[in-house]
């Protein structure tokens, strides 16, 4: 869980193009939308494309996403118990 | 219908060039000459920055800097002129698309992929919400934007515009156009450029913002007087066409001090400046400007600028002369540019004594 | 000078007819071209398309144009609208006139380069439709075929292009720099566009159901549609009847994110506003709206409440999308000509495929094709990418 936590944050870092930010600096249990982060809907569609590309789950709606993506932690746990791959 | 007189009040350009200066450039055969970019995060706020292409990076910060050197926060309209848009991000999602199969593809790239980002992300930086609208013309993009705003100030529907013009160069695009003759292929110092005997240009990139105004104030930099863009073909006649222009200004040839040229290293493209302005017998000052910009589908706009530069100062940087005749003041200035003799774009120019 | 803008010439290609007259008749009969993938080229078969039913040979051969001419789809489309409009305007030597065209487009020749864009950067085996790629490449293509213009430009505001080129058109008119112009817009369906939409998850897997409660996107179409813009004096001088007026137009910026339209629909309903103070008519004697109605959650509630508060009550309201598909640069363009159709035999067009009310609105789009309903003026809203927005108001001749 550790490692998935550690590897969600390098792909989030470089997948949203946050440059000059290494893991240390994102809070697994910050929110990502809103404060924390502070990502937004591209954001969002963004995971969902990660989801699907890196982990096989597929989500058709991306309201579905709200709940998932509230911090890094809920996305891993998330991920570990549906992956495909 | 009154018409209204239509100034250059403030410019913003990112180009090859150090803020400020005009020197040759270095320029090596495979290459293209770059952008010097602003520091980005100085005028745009992190969570922006990390999705934007740097095509509309420099497009934000050009028009940032044009409206600050007017004194201006909000313009009435955001008007740009991109030959080739955002193709840095409309690569990246083409060659994903092809790549994977049309699969797991990345909504920003196709987001930022639209011409019209640049003019949309400005006023979203603003909070414009007027008239806002992007022309994608080859060569003659800019001047078609330029013209939009000049035509709306005139009739009175706007009292100014934001005018900005951009467009960035990849290496694959390089790659792509070298495959058609876009560039210059043989050695060639880049200072010969208006001598050339040679087919093909040197590439660049830049962002060039103008502001215009139907206020003269302290910052203006000159009046644009007039702008015609000439689809050419076989049965209208350039030279008459210009001579028509001039003349419904209430001027001649001969009466223009200096004449901006659109020259670019391509032999063809040359021969049409030459035959208008160097064989002819009224012999204005000719300027040009594509050897200190790199040659890009909206490079008029950093011509465009010097002109305005040249009108305010009443000074020529030296490296822009193609052929110096004395003249003691600079009161009107001919910008002509046109793409591969199938455009034109005509646009006078005026000294504005304050 | 009577300065009214008129307008003397349509001419249309979707996927519910190649030219007026078929176009008409679908639109009579509420007939959607909307269907299965048939000649683009893409793995995503589960979205329903709103493709123009010929292929690029056989729109060669409609525009008799050499079947080895590099000529994209895009290019194909709009120069069988330019001519058809230019044939009803009665203009055939256009170096006599002073003519502009200032045509719409966004993808350009991307559906060539989709092909070949590897082969461009690793052999040389399509290099010549690298120079076709661009946005006005295309306009000169049309141009290449239609005529010696003595201006042409092109606008590229994603889903207003060609309702930004009829207010530039329009105001090039009124200042006098040209007799006659020719406006619209054209595009084809791409891999690059269905992909890039699919990415924003923004495509109904069924034909689009615009101003519906359950509606999910969009669906894509292709076209193109030109109008022909001069003055009145213009027109009457040449002994040509109008067929209608362009009696206002305004273009405001949402300015609120690149994708998404504003909660309160702020850029449209200054566009709106503005194109109804140019008019100088009151909100109450708009006959009818051609909604932008894209069918996505975000449009056509966005653009529902931008109607509510300028309008009361809504008058009737359709979005034609449901019929054509959404044709982007086109669709200012394509639904103005199918409204104009509408204006002229009398009748306001359905929303097709609606069924539930949008709970959040007080209004529900037009059911059915109403018949012997006249319109004196009605509303046309285009909406792009980035906010950029666009209303246009058109009033009948008669």
């Amino acid at each position: 869980m550790k490692d998935l936590v550690l590897e969600l944050k390098k792909e989030i870092i470089e997948v949203l193009n946050f440059e000059g930010m290494t893991p240390e600096d994102i809070d697994e249990n910050a929110p990502l939308f809103g404060d924390g982060l502070g990502l937004d809907s591209i954001d969002a569609l963004e995971l969902i494309v990660l989801m699907e590309k890196k982990y096989g789950i597929k989500l058709a709606d991306p309201n579905q996403g709200r709940e998932i993506f509230a911090s890094i932690t809920t996305m891993a746990a998330y991920i570990k118990e549906h992956r495909t791959k | 219908m009154k018409q209204h007189s239509v100034f250059i009040n403030g410019i913003g350009s990112i180009s090859i060039q150090k803020e400020g200066t005009l020197t040759l450039p270095e320029w090596g055969e495979e290459n293209y000459l770059r952008c010097i970019d602003p520091p980005f995060a100085q005028y745009i706020s992190p969570a922006l920055l990390r999705r934007m292409s740097k095509v509309v990076k420099r497009g934000i910060v050009g028009a940032l800097l044009a409206l600050q050197d007017g004194g201006m926060e909000i313009p009435d309209a955001i008007i740009s002129g991109t030959g080739l848009g955002c193709i840095e991000d409309t690569e990246k999602f083409l060659s994903a698309m092809i790549e994977q199969n049309e699969q797991f593809l990345q909504p920003t790239h196709f987001i930022q992929s639209t011409h019209n980002t640049i003019s949309s992300q400005i006023a979203i930086m603003l909070k414009c919400y007027n008239y806002n609208t992007t022309f994608s013309h080859l060569g003659i993009s800019l001047e078609s934007a330029l013209f939009d705003g000049f035509l709306q100030i005139k009739m009175g529907m706007l009292s100014n515009a934001l005018i900005n013009g951009c467009d960035e160069m990849t290496p694959d695009y390089h790659l792509m156009l070298r495959k058609v003759g876009f560039w210059k292929r043989s050695p060639f110092q880049i200072e010969d450029m208006h001598k050339a005997t040679t087919s093909g240009t040197v590439a660049g990139e830049g962002c060039n913002s103008i502001l215009l105004s139907n206020e003269k104030n302290e910052h203006t930099y000159a009046e644009i007087n007039d702008i015609q863009l000439i689809h050419h073909h076989e049965k209208n006649n350039i030279e008459e066409q210009i001579r028509l222009f001039l003349n419904r200004n209430e001027l001649s040839l001969s009466e223009i001090d200096a004449v901006m040229m659109g020259t670019n290293g391509d032999i063809e493209n040359d021969s049409v400046y030459d035959k208008l302005y160097f064989e002819g017998k009224d012999n204005p000052t000719q300027l040009i400007y594509r050897h200190l910009s790199g040659d890009y589908f909206t490079s008029s706009g950093f011509g465009l600028i010097q002109s305005a530069r040249i009108l305010k100062s009443q000074d020529i940087e030296p490296l822009l002369y193609r052929k110096e005749s004395k003249k003691d003041k600079i009161q009107h200035i001919l910008f002509h540019n046109h793409y591969k003799n199938s455009t034109h774009a005509l646009i006078l120019l005026s000294v504005c004594s304050n | 000078m009577n300065q009214r803008i008129a307008i003397t010439g349509l001419g249309i290609i979707s996927a519910i007819g190649n030219n007026r007259s078929e176009t008409l008749q679908s639109l009579l009969q509420s007939r959607s071209g909307i269907g299965k993938m048939q000649y683009l080229n893409s793995v995503h078969h589960e979205f329903p398309v709103g493709e123009v039913k010929l292929s690029d040979a056989e729109l060669k051969d409609l525009c008799q144009i050499d079947s080895q001419t590099i000529i994209g789809r895009t290019t194909l489309l709009g120069i069988l609208a330019v001519r058809e409009a230019l044939k009803e305007a009665k203009i055939e030597q256009i170096e006599e006139h002073k003519i502009g065209l200032i045509s719409g487009t966004t993808v350009g020749g991307m559906e060539k380069s989709e092909q070949y864009y590897f082969d461009f950067l690793h052999n040389d085996l399509h290099n010549q439709y690298i120079n076709i790629h661009d946005c006005g490449a295309c306009t000169e293509g049309i141009v290449e075929q239609t005529g010696n213009y003595c201006f042409c430009t092109t606008i590229s505001t994603a889903c207003s292009s060609a309702a930004n080129a009829l207010i530039m058109g329009a105001n090039m008119l009124k200042a006098g720099y040209l007799d006659m112009v020719v406006v619209g817009g054209t595009e084809c369906l791409t891999k690059f566009h269905l992909n890039g939409f699919n990415t924003l998850m923004i495509l109904d897997k069924t034909p689009c159901k615009p101003f519906d409660q359950n509606r999910n996107g969009i669906t894509l179409g292709e076209g193109a549609g030109y109008l022909i813009i001069e003055t009145e004096e213009h027109a009457v001088k040449r002994n040509i009847k109008p067929i209608c007026f362009v009696s206002g137009y305004g273009n405001a910026c949402d300015a609120y994110h690149q994708t998404a339209s504003s909660p309160d629909g702020k850029g449209a309903l200054l566009a709106m506003q503005k194109a109804l103070k140019m008019s100088g008519l009151k909100p109450q004697e708009i006959d009818y709206i051609n909604a932008h109605g894209t069918g996505t959650h975000n449009n056509d509630l966005s653009e529902g409440i931008a109607v509510q508060q300028l309008f009361t009550p809504v008058p009737p309201i359709s979005s034609t999308k449901a019929l054509t598909g959404h044709t982007t640069s086109a669709a200012g363009g394509v639904e103005i000509i199918l409204s104009i159709l509408a204006m002229k035999n009398q009748f306001l067009p359905q929303n097709l495929n609606y069924q539930n009310k949008i709970e959040e609105l007080n209004f529900e789009p037009i059911k059915s094709n109403m018949l012997n309903h006249p319109i004196q003026h009605f509303l046309k809203n285009s909406f792009g990418f980035g906010g950029n927005n666009s209303s246009i108001i058109i009033s009948n001749n008669v």
